[in-house]
């Protein structure tokens, strides 16, 4: 769901059953998720606007909803794209502290934007238009262009997730002291990708899919390759390590409005805003 | 129980808790985190970090569910060093990737601490003197006009003289502060030169404020604010021309906000009138031999955004040779005397002080000019007790030497 299409809902092979059921730990995952995001946002409403102490909480979401869709109907609405994808997306300030910085925020963050994008275009496409043939190739996990782009999505968050490592514990950048916080994000982000590498080239051998095809996927391709002389019971493993996968995206979504994760959804807001203001001044 | 109240912040200082990435950018370019390394409640990361967590703690899902957790009297203890050892010089803010608007972060921070009486005693000295003295020194207003006293030629109607075209806002430290009577002396000078229309509020005028906004005591400062207002409505000028860049940036800024109006003036700091007197070819300057390093003020430079006029003026003397210091513009080095620290935390404001001054010392430079008074104090008394021979001018003075 984070990184590619998938739904709350799981095969039952674990348990012998057939069908598809509704998976209650991605679903009290979600529940964590809305109500720690409720609750922040229930904090920043008992904030003062500027100049404005005694406005009411519907005055304050007036003024929150003014301040985030305002740009998008005034005359200004390309200019506020152009800042939202420089500052939000790009990280200009970022670029302009440091290349090698934003380097490493750059493959962590922007392999990930580009697989949330991909992901939530074959969902609404599954929803639809189902028939489709560009929604049948990116649901199709064999597809050479699907399959080649996760991977390739996924080779770079990792290798960005392994600079911050080397960053953070092998160089000691003394910018980044690290807290508990700091490797939990990072832990459940590194063991998404290993995992998550894993359950592919599991995938391609309880599938049997001839290496033609799996070598598109070539990071699963790779695992294969390796875990393929244990010859062990694929098709049975698949889901164990699929759920595992699965269970620690719904840990990183539950995790995620407690944590330093937040600065993904509201960072982009405020350097958009801060931009604009110094574009105004 | 202390209650962190999350209304003492706006709602976008309580998203930008959570805008902070963890960089930890800012500890790199933080002035008194560098001095006392040992401290990390001091650097912005840590403040946001800790405020965030109090805020979670006592209104976040689990204080919701569970009920509000305490914040134990060490952990704000440690919290209000922090806070109140900051020069809200805002280097932190220019560096910091997510954009965050730091400084006023700062200020809310020190209002909240005020609210809950976690500031530092000698902030409640300093609201004593300036509410009842109306000056940062606790000297009799009446006197403001004291360093005209030994001046070879004092120009006339200086002392409130009610429809002059300007009013020279001289500030505190200028007015009170022997070391520093030179700035105001060349200004007025300089002014009468340019027969410039100039008057002063003479014991009319109150300290503009920011001494105890950046204490976190905004709410004592605004009868002070009004009065001044007032005052300078009256007297019907045209325009205000402060040589203090934390008293241009309060009535720049803070003093429309008070009102909630356009003040009906125009607000100019010294260094933007002198190069409007100089393009406009009313000022005649000889040439002078020195080569000079700038000092860019933190109220006039990142909180103002004045960089290239002070640059301007300085390259528009004959003979004069300007070198930069390895910090400089938006990074330049704070000189310590901001933020009320020189209070808080005398040794660490002196600590940044000795490092500026020894920036300057690398260029080569004889002298290092500034714009403002309480840096050209601060970096005075820096290369008095490290022995650096270096003089320090106010642009002012600069200006006043190459006057023909």
């Amino acid at each position: 769901m984070l990184c590619h299409d998938a739904t709350p809902t799981v095969s039952v092979a674990l348990s012998g059953d057939t069908g598809v059921r509704t998976d209650w730990l991605s679903i009290i995952g979600l529940l964590i998720f809305a109500a720690g995001m409720l609750s922040n946002f229930s904090l920043y409403l008992k904030g003062k606007l500027p100049g404005r102490p005694e406005a009411n909480t519907a005055q304050k979401i007036a003024y929150l909803a003014s301040r985030a869709l305002g740009p998008l109907f005034s005359r200004r609405v390309l200019s506020w794209v152009g800042t939202a994808v420089t500052e939000g997306v790009f990280l200009r300030r970022t670029w302009r502290r440091g290349k090698g910085r934003w380097a490493v925020h750059a493959l962590i963050f922007l392999p990930l934007l580009a697989r949330l994008i991909l992901g939530i275009a074959t969902w609404l496409g599954m929803v639809i238009w189902p028939a489709a043939d560009w929604v049948q190739t990116l649901a199709n996990k064999d597809a050479l262009v699907t399959a080649f782009f996760y991977d390739l999505m996924t080779a770079l968050t990792l290798l960005g997730v392994l600079l911050a490592l080397v960053r953070r514990f092998i160089i000691h950048d003394r910018r980044l002291p690290t807290f508990a916080q700091d490797r939990i994000a990072l832990g459940i982000l590194g063991a998404i990708i290993l995992v998550g590498i894993l359950t592919e080239g599991i995938r391609l051998l309880s599938a049997g899919t001839p290496p033609t095809l799996a070598i598109h996927s070539f990071l699963g391709y790779g695992t294969a390759m390796i875990l393929r002389p244990l010859d062990l019971a694929w098709t049975s493993i698949y889901p164990a390590i699929w759920y595992i996968h699965a269970l620690l995206a719904v840990a990183l979504i539950a995790y995620f409005p407690f944590s330093k994760f937040m600065h993904i959804l509201v960072t982009p807001l405020i350097t958009s805003s801060d931009a604009a203001r110094k574009r105004r001044d | 129980m202390l209650t962190v109240d999350p209304s003492a912040f706006t709602i976008q200082q309580l998203i930008e808790l959570d805008a902070c990435t963890r960089c930890g950018e800012c500890r790199l370019w933080c002035p008194t985190f560098a001095e006392k390394k040992a401290v990390e409640a001091i650097t912005p990361f840590k403040k946001i970090d800790s405020l965030r967590s109090y805020l979670r703690r006592q209104h976040g899902l689990l204080a919701r569910i569970l009920g509000p957790r305490p914040v134990s009297d060490e952990e704000l203890g440690s919290y209000a060093e922090g806070v109140y050892n900051c020069t809200l010089c805002a280097r932190c803010y220019e560096v910091c990737p997510a954009g965050i608007d730091l400084r006023s972060l700062w200020i809310a921070m020190r209002e909240q601490l005020v609210d809950l009486g976690l500031h530092p005693e000698p902030m409640n000295r300093l609201r004593d003197t300036v509410t009842t003295s109306y000056n940062i020194s606790g000297d009799a207003n009446e006197n403001r006009l004291g360093w005209t006293a030994n001046m070879a030629q004092v120009p006339k109607g200086l002392e409130r003289r009610q429809g002059a075209e300007t009013v020279y806002f001289m500030g505190c430290v200028a007015a009170f502060y022997p070391m520093v009577y030179s700035l105001p002396q060349s200004f007025v000078t300089i002014m009468s030169k340019a027969s410039v229309d100039v008057t002063t509020m003479g014991g009319d005028e109150h300290c503009c404020g920011f001494p105890l906004i950046i204490a976190g005591m905004r709410g004592d400062a605004q009868a002070m604010m009004r009065h001044n207002i007032e005052t300078v409505r009256q007297m019907g000028a045209k325009r205000l021309v402060a040589s203090c860049p934390s008293c241009y940036h309060t009535w720049k800024h803070d003093y429309p906000d008070c009102l909630g109006e356009e003040l009906g003036f125009q607000v100019l700091h010294e260094t933007e009138y002198l190069l409007e007197l100089l393009m406009s070819g009313r000022l005649d300057l000889k040439p002078v031999d020195r080569v000079v390093t700038y000092h860019d003020p933190c109220d006039l430079g990142r909180n103002s955004g004045i960089y290239e006029q002070p640059r301007q003026i300085i390259q528009a003397i004959p003979g004069v040779t300007l070198v930069e210091m390895k910090d400089n513009r938006e990074l330049a080095l704070c000189c310590g005397g901001g933020g009320d620290v020189e209070m808080a935390d005398v040794e660490t404001a002196h600590a940044v002080g000795h490092r500026r001054m020894e920036q300057a010392q690398e260029t080569g430079a004889k002298y290092v000019v500034t714009a403002c008074q309480q840096c050209k104090r601060t970096l005075l008394g820096a290369a008095r007790r490290q022995k650096i021979r270096i003089r320090t001018l106010d642009i002012s003075e600069l200006v006043m030497e190459a006057l023909k």
